[in-house]
């Protein structure tokens, strides 16, 4: 007897857990998803209208308009993990803002809005200003979660009008780690495999980064992500960009620069 | 009766006015030109698109394109000359200008127009360095601007096939949608950056000449 209530408490907890998990797992919802966007731009009376739900391999989101921009709710989480404001980009021809004030401007912003930014050991691995031509400029800031010398896809990225200081668009992805971080496969070994992937080509340049990405819907991998150019061949740039799983040393992508 | 014949025979003429696109897949692209006909088609362009063509046909039709798209490779002599020309099949170029460098076997110039492309209101060309200004072949941009283009746009950096694909399909699907020009070109490189491997790999040098806060709907050809 005493078997049985024994054996019923375990099927109890298990079927609790199961539900339990499964509620972790649903989606929050257009109606909840739309509150957090609102939440989100500080203004609970903001326009959010929803436009559609997107599925990419690190997520499902609820996509709204704003009016100027759109907003990318994670359809699981409620966490914003992207936003756009098109009208932040006026005035972006004149550089008003230095590097240092536009990195604070950036920093903040990032702070504000991505949970845990000071906490989480994000390194800064991009900071630039860059020229759109007659349609402006844009100070970059991209930061990357680095554990154990590998880059995971907790990044955020922060576009900042030089001319304004507004911020034009923000991208924060923030994600538990579930795939190790000890690579099989060498730096020098993953060199190779790539220099593989372009045959007769004469390395002049390369680069090799370990890094978690999301390569199928909701799979973290351990990848080798290596660019390497060659010298041009008939006017044209030889190489591209390479990615290799660093467990199973299988090669993903191969991508040749145009 | 006589309005009837009148609206029937002006049925193929009102058909036949959409403007034309024309899309160019000439590297291992596809099937981003086919993609980008079937958004400018949804638009009311007259689109099309084709695999490898020969830069003399690309050349021939841009006189009549109200938008024209390149995806393929751009030109890379060494560090300090790229730039200023992009490739087409059997080693045909379109080249900004004529300035003591050769390509292939074929060159065809962007200066030689005359007002033939002034009806043009975009030309994207997704190629590495497409926008960059090369001493010795010119600036693609800034010469098609000169001949009237409206809005042209290209990268200024090195761009490779994956990326080159999902700034593409992205960004006519924004257009297409309703965006400007400029909020298409920097939501489609966003678009790209959180897909694997994350990161912008080039498409965020993307460079935009002329009217960047146009729309691309209603379809109609570029103001001369």
């Amino acid at each position: 007897m005493k078997r049985i209530y024994i054996l019923a408490t375990l099927c109890l907890i298990i079927a609790v857990s199961v539900a339990a998990a499964a509620g972790i797992n649903a989606p929050i919802g257009v109606d909840t998803a739309k509150e957090k966007a609102q939440d989100f731009l500080n203004a609970p009376d903001a326009t959010v209208q929803y436009q559609k739900t997107e599925r990419l391999n690190q997520g499902e989101y609820y996509v709204f308009g704003i009016g100027d921009g759109q907003v990318y709710v994670n359809a699981h989480t409620g966490a914003v993990e992207r936003a756009t404001f098109d009208s932040a980009r006026k005035d972006s021809h004149e550089i008003r803002l230095d590097q240092a004030a536009a990195e604070a401007a950036a920093r903040a912003y990032a702070e504000e809005k991505y949970s845990g930014f000071a906490e989480k050991s994000m390194r800064l691995i991009e900071s630039n200003l860059v020229s759109h031509g007659d349609a402006g400029s844009e100070y970059l800031y991209i930061w990357r979660e680095e554990k154990n010398g590998v880059l995971t896809p907790n990044t955020v990225v922060v576009n900042v009008n030089p001319g304004t200081g507004e911020i034009v668009s923000y991208i924060g992805i923030r994600r538990e780690i579930k795939c190790p971080l000890e690579p099989a496969l060498s730096r020098d070994e993953a060199l190779k495999v790539a220099a593989g992937q372009f045959p007769g080509i004469r390395v002049t340049d390369a680069t090799a980064n370990l890094t978690v990405e999301y390569t199928r819907p909701d799979a973290q991998t351990l990848t080798w992500v290596i660019t390497m150019k060659g010298e041009p061949e008939g006017d044209v740039l030889q190489g591209g960009l390479i990615v290799i799983d660093a467990r199973a040393g299988e090669v993903l992508m191969v991508s040749p620069y145009l | 009766m006589l309005a009837a014949l009148f609206l029937l025979a002006a049925l193929p003429a009102a058909v036949s006015a959409a403007p034309p696109a024309h899309n160019y897949d000439c590297s291992d692209t596809t099937p981003t030109a086919y993609d980008a006909q079937v958004d400018q088609a949804a638009m009311g362009y007259s689109s099309s698109s084709s695999m490898n063509a020969h830069a003399s046909t690309a050349c021939s039709t841009f006189r009549s394109d109200a938008i024209f798209f390149f995806n393929g490779h751009g030109l890379y002599y060494d560090e300090s000359h790229k730039g200023g020309g992009i490739k087409f099949s059997s080693e045909s170029w379109i080249l900004a200008d004529t300035g003591g460098h050769y390509p292939g076997n074929d060159q065809y110039y962007i200066t030689d127009y005359g007002t033939d492309i002034r009806d043009v209101l975009l030309a994207v060309y997704l190629a590495c360095y497409s926008s960059h200004d090369n001493q010795y072949n010119g600036d693609l941009l800034q010469q098609t601007m000169n001949k009237g283009a409206d809005i042209c746009i290209g990268f200024d950096g090195e761009v490779e096939v994956e990326n080159g694909k999902c700034w593409s399909g992205n960004f006519w699907d924004r257009v297409r949608n309703g965006e400007t020009v400029a909020s298409a070109a920097s939501n489609a490189k966003d678009d790209c950056y959180w897909h694997w491997p994350i990161g912008y790999w080039g498409v965020d040098t993307y460079e935009i000449s002329g009217n960047y806060n146009s729309y691309l709907t209603p379809a109609r050809y570029g103001i001369y």
